[in-house]
Parts: C-alpha cells; structure tokens; sequence
C-alpha cells in the first residue's frame, strides 16, 4: 500500500484506520518500514480523540466478529478420507483413489467421534460411544467446550534430589494383604546425626482406613486473590467477557474469572454493570482496569494459637499452601518498606522453599520425614518439622517436546534478559535429543530468532538463547500466533507441545486484545498445545483476574519469577508432562499424646475453617497430591514435663511399654491411589490406605539439628519477628540470622542465599524503625 | 513426485501430509462451506488440497503453507463454480444450524442471540467483503496473505474489510438500539439492510 495517505489526513472513515486498529496492512510487523509508518500513525491518533474513538469501536468489532466466527462448527474430515490421503501420500504413483460417492461421506460417525475428542482432548480418548458423543457434543458445543484438564498449581516445590544428610524415615504403605502386620520400617539411618531424627516406631498395615481425616474445605486453603474486592472497572470487563463467552455458570475453564465475578459482583450490581461495561468502549475500560486493580488485601490473619492436647489431640495441615507470602513480603522490603503482618503467612514462607526430603521407596506415593528439637524461641518447646514428599514424576520415558519460546522483554531490562537466557540455557540441558526448541522475539522487530531445532543440534540452541534480546514489550496477539505457528511445526501428537511467554511487567493489553488472546489460547488448548506465560521480575502472582493477564484455559499457566532461580524452576516444571497425580483424598492426620503434649501449635495462618481438629469426614475425592510434590509443616509442641508434671497422663509414660504412648505425637496420612483415567471410578472402588508412624520426643538443642531444620525454623521465625508474634518468644534477629545462615545447605538455585539477604534486609528496617514493635512481655 | 525418495523420505513426507492434515482440515473445512453448498462438497475441496499436498515438498512451502492451503481451496472452489455456474452460497444454512443445536442453558442464551445476530448480519454483506472478513477473522490471515490468495491488492483487501466492519458495527448497533431488542433480533430478516 504505497499510495497510504498521510496519517495526519485521516478521517474517522479512511480504511486505513481500520488497518492501524487491527494492526494489520500496512501495520503488519512483517512490512518493511512498519515502524516508521505506525509511529507516524500513532502520533496522528494521539492527537485525534475522534480517532482514537473510532479504533476502539473497530476492534470492539473485529474482536465481536472474530469471537463468533471462531464458534462456528467444527468440522473434520471423515476418517476414510483422511485415510485415503495418507494412501496416496504413501503411494502417489498409484493415482488418485476414486472418489466414491462423496455425497454418502457424511456418514458422521467418525466426524463426530473427532469433534468429540477435540471438544474434551485430553482428558478423553476416543472411547466413548459415537452417538452418546454426539448427544454431549452437540450440547458442549453451545456452552462452550469445557476443558477438563487439570490447572497445574504453579508453586509447588519440589524437594531436592540430592541425598539427604540425616536420617529418613519411609514410611511403607500397606499393601494388598491387610492380615499382615509386620513392622517393616525401612530406615535409612546413615548420618552421624541420627538421634535427632524421629525413628520409625510402626508401620500399622491396614487393608481399609474407615476414617478420612480433615475436611476437604480445610485443605484445600490455596491463595486467592480472587477474594479481594475489583475495582468496578475490572468487574464490569469480567461480566462483560463472561457475558460475551457465556463462562459463568458453566463451571468451565476460566474458573479464576468466576471466582472473581461470583465474589465481587452482587446480582443487582452485576445487571447494571453489564449495561455499563456495553457502554463504556473497551478502551477505557481496560485502562481503568488497568490502573485501579489495588494489590489485594487479605484480612487481618491470626496465628493460630495453642491448643490443648488433653481436648484437641488431632490435626491436620494444608496440603496446598499459597505462594504470595514471600514475594510480597520481598516486594515490600526491596521498596525499603515493611511487609504488612497480613502479608506474612509462615505456612506459605515455609512452602516457598524446598527441602531434602527422601523419595517414596518402593512403590509408595509418599514418604514422610520428622524431625524433632528444641523451639530456637522457646526452649523448653519441641518444634517439629514435618515433611512430606511424593514420589517423583517419571523423568524416562517422558514424551518427546517441543517448545517454543517466545520473549517479550522492554529494552532496558537487560538484567531480566540474562535470567530468561541462563534459565534457557538450563532448560536446554533439560531438554533430549529428539525434543525442540524454538525461539522468537515479540516486540516491534519481533522475529523468530531459531526455527524449531532439534535438542540434539545443541550448539544451534546454545547459539539461538545468546542471540536473544530485549528488544520489546509483548505486544499481544501477532507474537504469540506466530509462537504458536512455530509450535505447528513440530508438533508432537500426544507429546508436551509448549508456548513459553516470557515477559516483563511491561505488558500492554490493548482494547479486545485481551478476548482475543484468550480465545487464541483456548484454541491452541484445544489442539493440546499449552502455554505458560512466565512473568520476569514481576513481584508476586501474576493475578489473572486482573488485566492485562488473560485467565489460563486449562492446562496453562501463570508464574511469576522475580528471581533466575524461580525462572529456572518455572521453566523446568513446564518441561514435565502434565502433573501426574500420584495420591487422591491425601489427609494428614497428627494426633499428639496427652501424655507427652501438653499444648501443640500449627506454625500457621488461622484460615476461615478451624485448622485444628480434622472432622470425621466421608471420603472425599479432595486433595491431590501430584509427582514431585512435597509439604513441609511446623509445630510448636509443649511438653507435658516442662508445664505441668501433675499431670495425670505424665506419669503413665512410665509403666507404658516402648511404643505408642511414649511418642511425642502420631502422624497418619491417609490416601488412595489416583483413578487411572477410569472416569466412572469412584473414590469407594479404591481401597483407602495410609501411612503411619510414631514420633518419639528428643530433647536438644535445635543447634544441633539438620540444616533444613534450621532452615525452616528460620524461616518461620522471620515470619514471626516480621508479625511481631506473641508467640515468638525470645526469639531476636539476630537468632533468625544464624539459623538462616547455618541452615544454608548447598542451596543450590540460590534461594536460600536470597532469604539471608531479606533477612538481613528485615532486620535493618525493623531495628531502625522507631515506630512499633515494641518488646512482648 | 521426485522418483530418488527413499522409504524414509515418504515417511516423512506422510507424516508431514498427516500433521498438516490433522491441524489444519477444521480451517479450511470452515473456509469451504462459505465457499460452496454442502458439507460433502466441502470435504471433497478440502481432501483435493491435501491429495495436491502429498505432491509438494515440504521444502518447497516451509512459511507458507497455510496460505498455499487456503489457495488451492479458494482455487478448487472458483473450478467448481465455474463448472457449475454458480457463486457460492452464503453462510445461511450455517447460521441456521449453529442456531439451531439443542438448547443451552439459560445463561449463555443472552451470547448465543448476540452470536445470531452477527453472523446473520455478516450473511447480509456483499460475497465479496464477507470471504475477506472470514478469511481475517475466522481464519486469522493478514492482509498480505489474504491478497495473495484472492488475487485482490492489499488496499483492496483493506477497503472490504474496512466497509464491512463499519457496515456491522452500523447495523449491530442499530440492533441494539432501544426496547424490543431481542424481538427485533430473532426476526430480523438478512436482506433487509435499512
């Protein structure tokens, strides 16, 4: 289009307009002289509200259009055409096949069989009956596929792999002979330090557990920010989009965007809201939405106090911790401020990082490690750390990948730049000979910097991550279809097919891009192609309800990395298949004994359900407990000696015979196995098992114990001097410090040496703070 | 077809026709039924690209293949036409079926009249404007490569879709305007612009 009138002579009605809103023409990054031209554009329409009116309602449009033409029907090839191609393509000297009788090809079985399968890939096969398939089909169809799969949770830690320096205990689960009853613990007992480690006393083999223990509601407390108050603006784009789409009340994949709309919005304000949000072009609104999004603020949080093991002996603790604590409390300290107490929440501080945790032996999906010292803060307390670990996701025989990686990076943040190419570079170590990669640059010049490229062609990867530059925010939609064509290319049937989004806090959703991408993304979904959008230096969750983040259709995800080694530990985690449930209706059940513990305490946030005694509850198909997954937990335990030796139950340790009622406390973790793609296997057809085992109690010196355990009480007691706790005793910065320090272990991504230095960082701020913190009594 | 391959090389070249086939047959499908009357007919074009595929290198189309599939289809289309003297149909019968799936829940009906609305609208534009909106929206081509296959230049290409947004937005709005909307929508005739 050589003849393009200047921008600056534009009308509301030049077709050139239309070209620049859907960036496109002329406009097409591909044309040479683009910049130029959209740069000369975009000052005419800075200049023009009447213009820039005129691009909103042409992208309203488009974006409408493209929304309803992208629902049409989905129609496919039947599969005896498909067959016929491939026979020639096979053969082509035989000649075209005859077409025989094309007009008795729509016999629709197999057409209908495929659409099927598109509709709910991946969790389905092609095993369900054609016309029952064509019944739900027809019926998804109109509320919109659903994508069953399901929505990796994006911070679980993964325990290290290296071999633990003290003892560990696993525990073994029963097996399918519930009349045997041998102890068969399995210690692993190799460290001089030993002792410290709570021995296994029992492995109770048991065909059936009757109880399930701890409501599902209980464990399953995950962050949400969702619960914040939005502002009005983002409301009315959440309702206007759940109105365009239809996702509400059909529990479908924007689960994020319900929550938030269900919570935010009351019917009566809903209705005018979505008057308002057909009102308001979408311009504004996203630009409200934009920058009136608040941080959320949860409400005041408790700690959970003590409780009395004589009325409360059980417990329980939360499978899935959140993961915003610490990036916030970060955010905060590196603005040279002090984390609100809110935003301090020990049991997501303590998940925020790994601990060496020995892997399940023999087939069981989780093993269990105590160990027990004295509080660092009060020393005549027990603190108990408590870890579990799942079994680690198979690494051989992972299907083949391919992965394109797309970077938006702003010039200038160069920094961010050398994470994204030394997480890379690692994430090509990862990577197998017949896996792919490819890399492309979104921005202004965006360009595909390596064609998809076999991992076995190493030197061409390496090469390709150090040509890349920061050389633009992520601009939207033509990066990521071009990110997406790429993956096209190598796309591997039933393999990990992988958009990886890399980008910086300077992402600019502009009017109807958001929709669009989301419709893109569900799309690419659809064809089992994944996408995870990883946030560099972005501080805390990306927050999907809140613009311009797009919420994940299922099997996407968001992570946020504000440091290489969380980078790191996002992109290998994307490497890994969809996370393998390794245990189904995992509960955790902690019964403490009267006759050793006087008070116990969950290192934790009181959260809206009691945390304490787990109800007897009817199995449930609640908590999942994926590969590699691991769980640390605390408690502070009261000895019944230290507080109370009248006690009545003091005294029976004495008599009682080396066994239970000589343990400190008594862990059971219940579970079953998971389905096995059997959709109609109900939690009761698989048996119940559980793992069990004894704690005994020791007495010494945490100085003592194992760098994890050091670790972990440091970490929980900064959470505590950041509260300014009742509950933390004597403990001072400087105590903090020199667990944090002893507690370092190889740390080997760096983020334990990143938490010496927040301590660090903590304690200037608190102790030159004049305001506050004064002494507890 | 080049009579050096070697077993390995129609392997290959299978494997390329049967990924090409899998991700790209629901598109062009979509393109051949505005195309032509009837979903057969659309299979037939559809299976006559990819019998025309097994004959190209995969070389020889590497950046360009999607645009290539969408030619032939255009191509073969425009044959038939000709051969059987008439320009394709609209995408009536389309709307008509999308609106007439089993019935949904009731929270969706609101968007599905809304779906009605537009896509019985875009049955009411010229053929002309309405391939060029497909062939960008639906299809998700740019202006260059939806010149190329329409033979039509990229300001032409920009024209149609220019005319056609604004005539939609024009008429969706003049839908939207005022009480008894949704009777006004259900009953709206295609041909009646005003």
């Amino acid at each position: 289009m050589k003849s393009t009138p200047s921008p600056a002579d534009w009308t509301p009605d030049s077709p050139e307009l239309t070209a620049f809103a859907l960036k496109d023409g002329p406009f097409d990054p591909s044309v040479p002289g683009w910049a130029e031209h959209r740069a000369a554009a975009e000052q005419a329409v800075a200049l023009s509200a009447l213009l820039r009116a005129e691009i909103g309602e042409i992208r309203r449009i488009a974006d409408d259009v493209e929304t309803d033409l992208t629902r049409e029907a989905i129609h496919r090839l039947s599969a005896d055409r498909r067959e016929a191609v491939l026979a020639y393509a096979r053969n082509p000297e035989r000649g075209l096949p005859r077409r025989s009788s094309a007009r008795s090809s729509q016999d629709g079985n197999s057409g209908w069989h495929r659409f099927w399968s598109v509709l709910t890939r991946p969790a389905m096969g092609y095993s369900l009956a054609a016309a029952t398939a064509l019944s739900i089909g027809l019926a998804l169809w109109n509320a919109w596929p659903s994508e069953p799969g399901p929505s990796p949770a994006v911070a679980i830690l993964s325990g290290g792999s290296n071999a633990p320096a003290e003892a560990s205990l696993s525990i073994s689960a029963d097996r399918s002979t519930p009349t045997q009853a041998t102890a068969t613990a399995t210690a692993t007992a190799t460290a001089a330090d030993a002792p410290l480690i709570a021995q296994p006393r029992e492995d109770i083999l048991r065909g059936e557990s009757p109880r399930a223990w701890g409501s599902p509601g209980r464990l399953t407390g995950s962050s949400t920010p969702s619960e914040s108050p939005e502002s009005p603006a983002s409301v009315a784009a959440l309702v206007a989009q759940v109105k365009r789409y239809g996702l509400a009340p059909s529990a479908d994949s924007a689960d994020v965007l319900s929550g938030s709309v269900t919570s935010a919005a009351r019917p009566a304000a809903e209705l005018a809201q979505k008057s308002q949000a057909r009102q308001a072009t979408p311009a504004t609104s996203a630009i409200q939405a934009k920058t009136s999004a608040p941080r959320p603020r949860a409400q005041t949080t408790r700690e959970i106090p003590f409780q009395s093991a004589a009325t409360t002996p059980r417990s329980t603790f939360s499978l899935k911790p959140g993961n915003t604590s610490y990036p916030q409390i970060r955010k905060a300290l590196q603005e040279g401020q002090l984390p609100s107490p809110d935003a301090v929440r020990l049991e997501e501080l303590l998940n925020y990082f790994s601990y060496d945790y020995p892997a399940p032996s023999g087939s069981d999906p989780v093993s269990a490690q105590v160990e027990v010292a004295d509080s660092p803060w009060s020393p005549d307390h027990r603190l108990v750390k408590i870890g579990l670990q799942a079994r680690p996701a198979p690494t051989a025989g992972r299907p083949r990948a391919n992965m394109v990686v797309l970077v938006g990076l702003s010039p200038g943040s160069s920094a961010r730049l050398s994470w994204a190419q030394r997480s890379l570079q690692a994430l090509i170590d990862a990577l197998d000979g017949p896996d792919s990669l490819a890399l492309l640059i979104d921005g202004p010049q965006g360009r595909i910097i390596l064609p998809p490229t076999a991992a076995a062609d190493r030197g061409s990867l390496i090469r390709g991550v150090g040509a890349l530059r920061a050389e633009g925010a992520p601009r939207g939609l033509e990066g990521l279809r071009r990110a997406y064509a790429l993956a096209d290319q190598r796309h591997v049937p039933g393999g990990i097919n992988r958009v990886v989004w890399i980008v910086d806090g300077e992402f600019s959703a502009e009017a109807g891009t958001r929709e669009a991408l989301e419709l893109l993304i569900r799309e690419q979904t659809e064809w089992g192609v994944l996408l995870s959008v990883l946030g560099l230096g972005v501080e805390g969750p990306l927050e999907p309800s809140s613009p311009p983040w797009m919420p994940p259709p299922g099997g996407s995800t968001y992570a946020s990395a504000a440091t290489p080694a969380e980078a790191l530990a996002v992109l290998r985690r994307e490497l890994q298949p969809t996370p393998t449930t390794v245990a189904e209706n995992v509960t955790v059940d902690v019964r403490f004994n009267p006759a050793r513990v006087d008070q116990w305490r969950l290192l934790s946030q009181e959260s809206r359900e009691s945390a304490t005694a787990p109800k007897a509850s009817p199995t449930h198909s609640g908590v999942q407990i994926d590969a590699g997954q691991s769980i640390t937990a605390l408690y502070e335990i009261v000895p019944t000696r230290s507080t109370d030796s009248t006690r009545p139950g003091s005294g029976s340790e004495l008599a009682a015979p080396a066994g239970s009622s000589s343990d400190l406390l008594n862990l059971e973790v219940g579970y079953r196995s998971p389905a096995n793609g059997r959709v109609q296997d109900s939690a009761e057809s698989r048996p119940a098992r559980s793992l069990q085992m004894g704690v005994a109690d020791v007495s010494r010196s945490s100085d003592a114990a194992t760098a994890d355990y050091k670790f972990a009480a440091a970490v929980v007691g900064y959470g505590l001097m950041l509260r300014d706790s009742p509950f933390k005793g004597d403990l001072t910065w400087e105590k903090v410090q020199t667990l944090a320090e002893e507690g370092q272990g190889p740390d080997r991504e760096g983020y334990r040496a990143e938490f010496l230095q927040l301590v660090r960082k903590a304690r200037g701020l608190q102790e030159g703070s004049v305001q506050g913190f004064k002494p507890k009594e | 077809m080049n009579p050096t391959h070697t077993s390995n090389q129609t392997q290959e070249q299978v494997e390329w026709v049967r990924v090409t086939m899998e991700r790209h047959e629901a598109e062009l499908l979509r393109y051949a039924m505005s195309l032509v009357e009837d979903l057969p007919s659309a299979e037939d074009l559809v299976q006559d690209v990819f019998f025309k595929l097994c004959k190209q290198e995969p070389e020889s189309l590497r950046g360009r293949l999607v645009p290539w599939l969408f030619t032939v289809v255009r191509n073969q289309a425009m044959d038939r036409h000709r051969r059987e003297s008439r320009w394709p149909r609209a995408a009536e019968a389309e709307a008509a079926e999308v609106a007439g799936n089993s019935p949904t829940p009731s929270a969706s009906v609101q968007t599905r009249d809304d779906v009605r609305n537009l896509m019985s609208l875009l049955t009411t534009l010229p053929p002309n404007q309405r391939e060029v909106v497909r062939l960008k929206f639906q299809n998700q081509l740019s202006y260059r490569e939806i010149s190329q296959l329409t033979r039509l230049s990229e300001t032409n290409v920009g024209f149609l879709l220019h005319t056609a947004l604004k005539t939609l937005r024009q008429r969706f709005e003049r839908l939207d305007a005022g009480p008894g909307v949704s009777q006004a929508r259900s009953n709206l005739h295609p041909s009646s612009p005003q």
